[in-house]
């Protein structure tokens, strides 16, 4: 069975590279582009990772961490964001994500980051 | 009934402009018609293209089986035939391009040339109208493409937004040296230009700063005043000697900058020869000498300069009074 992934991202551009990215690489992905459809999507659907932007419409980035650790606690999280505002990242982490990836971002490097945080889980 | 030759003079121009008016405003909604159409057509055009550029691109990045090369020229052939096609797909690449870095950021520049979009692009910077050559000038910086002497001719443009993106460009594509184009600009830059640069320096750009006293010589004012500012807000302490010779400067801004930057640069010698400079003085400047008084001096400097204080120049007046408040809120 594919392993399967979550992108959570509202720039469409982003999303579609991503998506392609990630099926080549062997993956099955899903794509919610703000942070409700996101919930919505992972209350109905199991899935092996997350990837998600923190600047979301309707529910924020972080909302969407917090929801994801209170509730699905074993579901890995990458986070792929514009800020390198150190703040920010360490909120991130502090809230238990597994990786953070600043854009621009390297699509190899990324599928590398999905690839060693899937076989940590 | 009469007839329309029986009628009177003043009823047949009436109707001859109650068809006119009739007429106009019907063309008028036919062409507002005609424009939406075109728009709404237009628009399904480019999201059409938009969708294939965008497949296109994700193919040429992450495709491993392919031929990249044959990829690349039926692509070129069947989709980039329509300047509205070439449009859209510079706008895809770019956008896609603001987001990855590395290999595939590499590969996106590659791109761009096996399409031979720089073709399609200096067209546009030759031969185009000014939003069209802003544009382009813009695609070459995104993609970081070099083209400084040609981009050079358009620092000095007649179109402002013209004249902005070619800034843009030398600030984004000159890896170390982000004022280069300082030294090709034959007119002044306007305040908000210059605070664009001053922006852009702050804020976006990553290399070293460059040593603003190199353009202290400059044959443009603005330029002169935008160096002597940055040696200040950049700390470039180093500048000072170079800086104080613009007190005497024959343009009252440039010595009210040098003023400015030599305070926030805690520049305490000058304020002996701004003291003696004072009588001499505009109101303008001789207002920032208090200011610099209040800045780098003590209660003496100012009582220094008190008795060629005129009684009539009310600004100078408040100006000292103020400063002199804060003088005695100190010692009190």
């Amino acid at each position: 069975m594919k392993d399967r992934i979550l992108i959570v991202e509202d720039n469409s551009m982003v999303v579609k590279s991503l998506h392609f990215k990630l099926t080549k690489d062997g993956y099955e992905t899903v794509v919610a582009s703000d942070g409700r459809e996101a919930l919505k999507v992972l209350k109905e659907q199991t899935f092996h990772l997350l990837i998600t932007d923190l600047m979301l419409p309707f529910v924020s980035g972080i909302e969407l961490i917090e929801f994801v650790k209170n509730n699905i606690p074993d579901l890995p999280i990458i986070v792929l964001s514009t800020s390198t505002q150190e703040e920010v990242i360490m909120d991130a982490f502090n809230l238990g994500v597994e990786d953070f990836i600043t854009k621009p971002f390297s699509p190899n490097e990324l599928s590398l980051r999905v690839r060693r945080t899937l076989q940590k889980k | 009934m009469k007839t329309w030759e029986d009628s009177e003079w003043i009823f047949k121009i009436n109707a001859a402009f109650t068809l006119l008016f009739f007429v106009l405003i019907l063309s008028f909604i036919l062409t507002l018609l005609i424009i939406r159409l075109y728009k709404n057509r237009r628009n399904r055009l480019k999201k059409i293209y938009e969708a294939s550029a965008e497949e296109f691109i994700n193919s040429y990045l992450f495709e491993e089986d392919i031929d990249r090369g044959v990829l690349v020229e039926k692509y070129e052939i069947e989709n980039l035939k329509t300047n509205l096609q070439k449009k859209v797909f510079l706008k895809s690449l770019v956008g896609i391009n603001e987001n990855f870095k590395g290999e595939s950021s590499i590969a996106l520049k590659k791109l761009f040339h096996q399409l031979n979009l720089d073709a399609f692009l200096l067209k546009n910077l030759q031969k185009g109208d000014w939003d069209k050559q802003s544009r382009a000038i813009y695609l070459l910086a995104e993609l970081s493409i070099k083209k400084n002497n040609l981009v050079a001719t358009f620092l000095n443009a007649k179109r402002m937004e013209v004249r902005e993106q070619a800034i843009y460009y030398y600030l984004k594509v000159s890896t170390g040296k982000p004022l280069e184009f300082f030294s090709r600009l034959t007119t002044d830059l306007t305040p908000w230009e210059l605070i664009y640069v001053e922006d852009s320096l702050k804020y976006y750009y990553e290399g070293s700063m460059p040593d603003f006293s190199k353009w202290l010589d400059h044959k443009l004012i603005s330029i002169v005043i935008f160096s002597i500012k940055m040696i200040a807000q950049f700390d470039q302490f180093e500048n000072i000697p170079k800086v104080i010779p613009f007190v005497d400067h024959p343009d009252e801004k440039v010595r009210k900058q040098a003023i400015k930057t030599l305070c926030k640069l805690s520049c305490h010698d000058i304020l002996g020869k701004l003291i003696d400079k004072f009588p001499k003085e505009s109101t303008v400047i001789k207002k920032e000498i208090i200011s610099a008084i209040m800045q780098l001096g003590i209660r003496v400097d100012l009582l220094a300069i008190k008795t060629h204080v005129s009684e009539n120049d009310w600004s100078t007046k408040l100006a000292f009074e103020r400063v002199e408040q804060h003088f005695n809120k100190l010692t009190a």
